[in-house]
């Protein structure tokens, strides 16, 4: 009888020693697994992050070009450099990175673009059971088109816009603004919180403009003295890369302040509020759309 | 009988010691390598958080070239932004007690896009795992790339305070282009002369504390 009970006992006790043993086992799959599933998801979301990037500069610099070069043989630089930096594994982490389909959609002022993208991520521990590299792949689309900026907080001789967004320097002319009489034109950007415009500061742009008759001159206060130019032009593109002793990264609002011709200007000449305004427009504005946005044609 | 079991219970108690003092280092060793997993992937995780934060942070601050900069070429004033870029990721690491002190940024510059390469050496606590792992220590190497639009690596000229245009200004005439450069008003040469040097009211509000010093900028390589 005792016997039997040890033998019982024994048998148990095995049993229990297996159970233990199966769930310590998958326990540690389940780890592994976990692991490997966290470090997935946040390559994916590195992924998207770099697939959002290429989609808007690809958006960008395609809009910056003449119609007829608004095509995926232009992108070939941007591609290949993009998939050489991130198929480094020294550098990326990632074992290859490929651009798989570009799909553009243009007019002669607006671009849309899909870029589909696919990264050969190595994994961390399902290496160990065969799966050495987990593919991702993901979606972007991004468009680039005019933009026109709103008229705000403007006084008795000037005109003031501000953008939505920050308005940044890119490849080709960058804002437009038409106007048919002269003035002087200044980008401005913010530098504190307060809710007036006292702390922006200003800057001329008429530098930058296209206007091959732009007239020279130098504004002249109590202390202070700076380069301006007079524009005539009409309709004037401005290019921020266009001069290299001033450099406009970042702006945020353009101040206009009309005069009465670039021969003998005076800046403190109120507004005609019967006058048209001037209209101001920020030529390349990208930004990532939905899938929805980029099915539906609207050219 | 008594006696006899409770020597049997005995025994089995320090059997069960005995078991457990043998075990106990291969428990300790699962737990100090599930741990130390823990601090490296948490350690990517602070890294590469610190890095995006400090970029977006420092992309609207210190935007103004300052007075004291106005010598500095482009490239030198988007490699002062990079610097303190790396400063306020450090800081935002040390606060997050990521610890070591290692953290570098270098600038690939590729056009309308640049990249940021951000290397952070996190070194084991755990040299045993360490030299498992891989006995190279360049294993616990962070890097993470971050494409960042150059021009918010800039720093922007601007110079007019928005007071000025409230008081009395007058306008003079530049007659200071000669004929030829009147002609390719388009070249860089149609920029005034004194163009910086009139450039003296620059004032940044948001003055950075952190230290501005070199830093060597990766060749772009493509």
């Amino acid at each position: 009888m005792n016997s039997l009970k040890r033998f019982a006992d024994k048998k148990s006790n095995a049993v229990l020693a297996g159970t233990i043993i199966i769930f310590i086992v998958s326990f540690l799959v389940f780890c592994v697994c976990s692991i490997d599933a966290g470090y997935t998801i946040a390559a994916r979301y590195k992924t998207q992050k770099i697939t959002e990037t290429i989609a808007l500069y690809m958006a960008s610099y395609l809009n910056s070009l003449p119609k007829d070069k608004k095509t995926e043989e232009n992108l070939n630089d941007i591609k290949v450099n993009f998939e050489n930096l991130y198929s480094d594994y020294e550098l990326s982490g990632y074992y290859s990175f490929e651009i798989k389909e570009i799909n553009i959609k243009s007019s002669p002022d607006t671009v849309k673009i899909k870029v589909e993208t696919e990264t050969s991520a190595p994994s961390l521990f399902l290496k160990y059971a065969g799966i050495g590299t987990i593919k991702i792949s993901q979606n972007s689309y991004a468009i680039a088109e005019p933009s026109n900026l709103k008229e705000n907080n403007s006084d008795d001789n000037s005109y003031i816009y501000k953008a939505k967004d920050i308005i940044t320097d890119k490849k080709g002319d960058d804002i437009e603004i038409k106007y048919n009489k002269s003035y002087f034109v200044f980008a401005g950007l913010k530098t504190g919180k307060n809710n007036d415009n006292s702390d922006i500061l200003w800057t001329d742009i008429g530098i930058f403009s296209d206007d091959n008759n732009k007239k020279p001159y130098s504004i002249k206060g109590i202390s202070e003295s700076y380069n301006l130019w007079c524009i005539s032009k009409e309709d004037t593109k401005y290019d921020f890369s266009k001069n290299k002793d001033k450099t406009i990264g970042l702006l945020q609002y353009i101040k206009i302040i009309e005069t009465n011709d670039c021969e003998n200007p005076a800046m403190k000449t109120e507004k005609n509020t019967s006058d048209i305004k001037p209209l101001v427009t920020v030529l390349n504005s990208a930004k990532i759309i939905s899938r929805e946005k980029f099915t539906k044609e609207d050219f | 009988m008594k006696h006899t079991k409770y020597v049997v219970f005995k025994l089995k108690k320090a059997q069960h010691i005995v078991e457990l003092a043998l075990i106990a280092p291969f428990i300790m060793f699962f737990i100090g390598i599930a741990y130390q997993l823990t601090v490296i992937i948490q350690t990517h995780y602070k890294f590469n958080a610190s890095l995006y934060e400090a970029v977006s942070f420092m992309a609207s601050k210190n935007k103004i070239v300052k007075e004291t900069e106005l010598g500095l070429t482009e490239e030198q004033l988007k490699q002062k932004t990079v610097n303190n870029i790396r400063q306020y990721a450090q800081i935002l690491l040390n606060e997050r007690r990521a610890g070591g002190n290692s953290l570098n940024i270098k600038l690939l510059n590729t056009g309308d896009i640049d990249f940021l390469i951000g290397t952070y050496k996190f070194t084991s606590t755990f040299s045993l795992l360490q030299n498992m792992a891989n006995p190279n220590p360049e294993s616990f190497n962070y890097l993470s790339i971050i494409p960042v639009n150059s021009a918010v690596l800039k720093k922007n000229s601007f110079e007019i305070q928005n007071e000025f245009f409230d008081n009395e200004y007058e306008l003079v005439p530049q007659n200071i282009l000669s004929e030829d450069e009147e002609e390719k008003p388009e070249t860089d040469d149609d920029v005034p002369s004194d163009d910086t040097e009139s450039e003296t009211d620059t004032t940044d509000e948001e003055t950075s504390t952190l230290d501005t010093g070199s830093m060597d900028t990766l060749e772009a390589h493509f």
